[in-house]
């Protein structure tokens, strides 16, 4: 466990390959980290005061586990550290992938670091694309299927899936890879 | 009330045949050209003597209907038909790929100016065998389907979509519907599962191959579902499909009709291949009535047909009197008239008694 760190806390480490962090609001388990595990090292951090935490504090966490950018996936309470984060250390990250999050209060111009948002269509909110992409114009926003905010639990294949690709492959993602061929 | 004429673009000419699918041993090119000729033309006639609404439908496989893709019939209809709605009734949504559905309705609204209807439906059994779809799947299939034609016509920024059965990871469809925020939208309605579905998501709802006895108890549960969700269906939320042939006296609609049903292409659909209905209906298809949901598409005799309200059929004091009863029954606000059998010009006088003598006082009609 990593104890120096106050309020976020290292609670798992799985997996092998490229390192992702997977920031959560509890220790509660995650449906998601070992569907990603099968690819990924994934990391699970609980913040334990989303509110308080700061962007410095991830950005001790992360760099106390790798000295490559990581992927980092965040849910709603705690968007607004990756959103810190992202702003003042975007060296550190080498995609962002965000759980049904609010809308950033600044906008990131000429951002270079990918970023994806998923949103459940039962909790859709009115024009929150639009919304987001006035504040990051190169997001790439997903419609997570009979889902809601808790969609991780909820459809945790889907969402992993569409995850995987998207740590893999950046901006890039929106090309698939997979085979249409049924029979050789 | 509103009056739609709706015609499934039947094959005029030799078939071999009268299962599902047909062969094409026998086809003809000229009698089919003839065949959707007539059917453009009776199109045409229908939106100058006032019907409200034009319809097409999906059908495979069959000269029952020449039309595999009604969306390229409304784009032709939206350069021939200057007034009446078009209306697809429908789209078989779990068969294809929705985006592409969601472009093809925009195409035709845009061309149309804002005229189509956006009939979102199921399809008969054997559709599930054209592209090779599970029957099992189809009813998640639908409801993802129109939920996804739905965000792709309404969201304004491109967005990816992770599904159950569909998955995009960037969409943003251009054209967009004309009519906003979307066009009215109506899917089949005779299982209990499907009444509950559009009462929750406030779509209308359509009838076609059932009889009223069994529409009336289907329409009745639709508006305990949407009260139950908080709306009240109006008459425009409900349509009924009927055969239907006028001529000025009983007899000679009678006679018509008759000569037309015992020397006209005798083909059909879901149960021209037990098999496969049996097959599919072992799947799951149906829903929860199975039974009761297959015997409504068993074939039956005329004068029991127009007793059910399946047909409507005599000079048009009767057809009024017959739609009356249907709308009167169902709380329908549009009738949907079908042309089964294409008599050439005994049609086209159909078409024109409904314009002149029949949708006058339907219009008058309020249930």
């Amino acid at each position: 466990m990593d104890t120096a760190i106050k309020r976020i806390s290292l609670l798992e480490a799985a997996g092998a390959g490229a390192t992702i962090v997977l920031l959560q609001v509890d220790a509660a388990p995650s449906r998601i980290a070992p569907i990603l595990a099968q690819n990924f090292r994934v990391l699970r951090y609980a913040v334990n005061d989303p509110e308080a935490a700061s962007s410095t504090e991830l950005a001790a966490a992360l760099e106390s586990q790798s000295t490559d950018p990581v992927g980092v996936i965040a849910g709603t309470a705690i968007a607004h550290v990756a959103f810190a984060l992202m702003a003042t250390r975007p060296e550190l990250i080498s995609a962002l992938a965000l759980l049904a999050p609010p809308v950033p209060d600044r906008a990131f111009a000429e951002l270079k670091t990918p970023v994806l948002a998923l949103f459940g269509t039962r909790a859709l909110q009115p024009q929150i694309g639009r919304r987001l992409r006035e504040a990051i114009a190169s997001c790439h926003v997903m419609l997570v299927y009979d889902a809601d905010d808790d969609m991780a639990n909820q459809r945790p294949e889907a969402v992993a899936a569409a995850l995987r690709e998207f740590m893999l492959a950046g901006d890039r993602f929106l090309v698939t890879g997979k085979s249409g061929k049924l029979y050789p | 009330m509103k009056a739609a004429l709706f015609s499934p673009m039947r094959y005029q000419g030799p078939s071999s045949g009268t299962g599902w699918p047909i062969p094409g041993t026998t086809y003809s090119v000229e009698a089919a050209e003839q065949s959707m000729r007539s059917s453009l033309a009776q199109f045409r006639f229908a939106d100058e003597v006032g019907f409200d609404w034009v319809t097409v439908a999906e059908h495979h496989y069959s000269p029952f209907s020449l039309n595999p893709n009604p969306m390229l019939t409304a784009g032709a209809l939206t350069q021939i038909v200057r007034r009446a709605k078009i209306a697809l009734l429908g789209s078989t949504i779990p068969i294809l790929n929705p985006i592409r559905v969601a472009e093809e309705f925009a195409m035709i609204d845009t061309m149309s100016g804002g005229r189509v209807i956006a009939g979102m439906l199921r399809g008969t059994p054997n559709e599930y065998v054209t592209y090779n779809i599970n029957p099992a799947e189809s009813r998640e299939r639908f409801e993802e389907a129109l939920a996804l034609i739905v965000a792709a016509w309404t969201q304004t920024e491109p967005f990816g979509w992770q599904g159950r059965y569909y998955e995009y990871r960037t969409i943003s469809i251009w054209p967009r519907p004309v009519q906003q925020p979307y066009p009215k939208i109506y899917m089949s309605g005779s299982s209990p599962e499907s009444g509950e579905f559009a009462a929750r998501n406030r779509v209308g709802l359509g009838f076609a191959f059932t009889n009223v006895p069994l529409a009336q108890k289907a329409a009745a549960h639709y508006r305990k579902q949407a009260t139950r969700a908080g709306w009240t269906p109006t008459a425009d939320d409900v349509i009924y499909r009927v055969l239907v042939h006028v001529a000025d006296t009983d007899e000679q609609a009678l006679d018509d009709m008759t000569n037309a049903m015992k020397n006209g292409p005798r083909t059909g659909l879901t149960m021209a291949n037990r098999t496969l209905e049996g097959a599919v209906a072992d799947a799951g298809y149906y829903g929860r009535d199975r039974e009761e949901q297959r015997q409504r598409l068993m074939p039956r005799g005329l004068k029991e047909s127009i007793d059910v309200g399946q047909v409507a059929l005599g000079n048009p004091d009767t057809v009024l009197r017959q739609v009356e009863r249907i709308g009167r029954d169902l709380g329908a606000g549009i009738i949907d008239f079908t042309i089964a059998h294409d008599m050439g010009d005994k049609t086209l006088h159909a078409i024109e008694l409904l314009g002149t003598k029949v949708l006058p006082r339907m219009r008058e009609m309020v249930f």
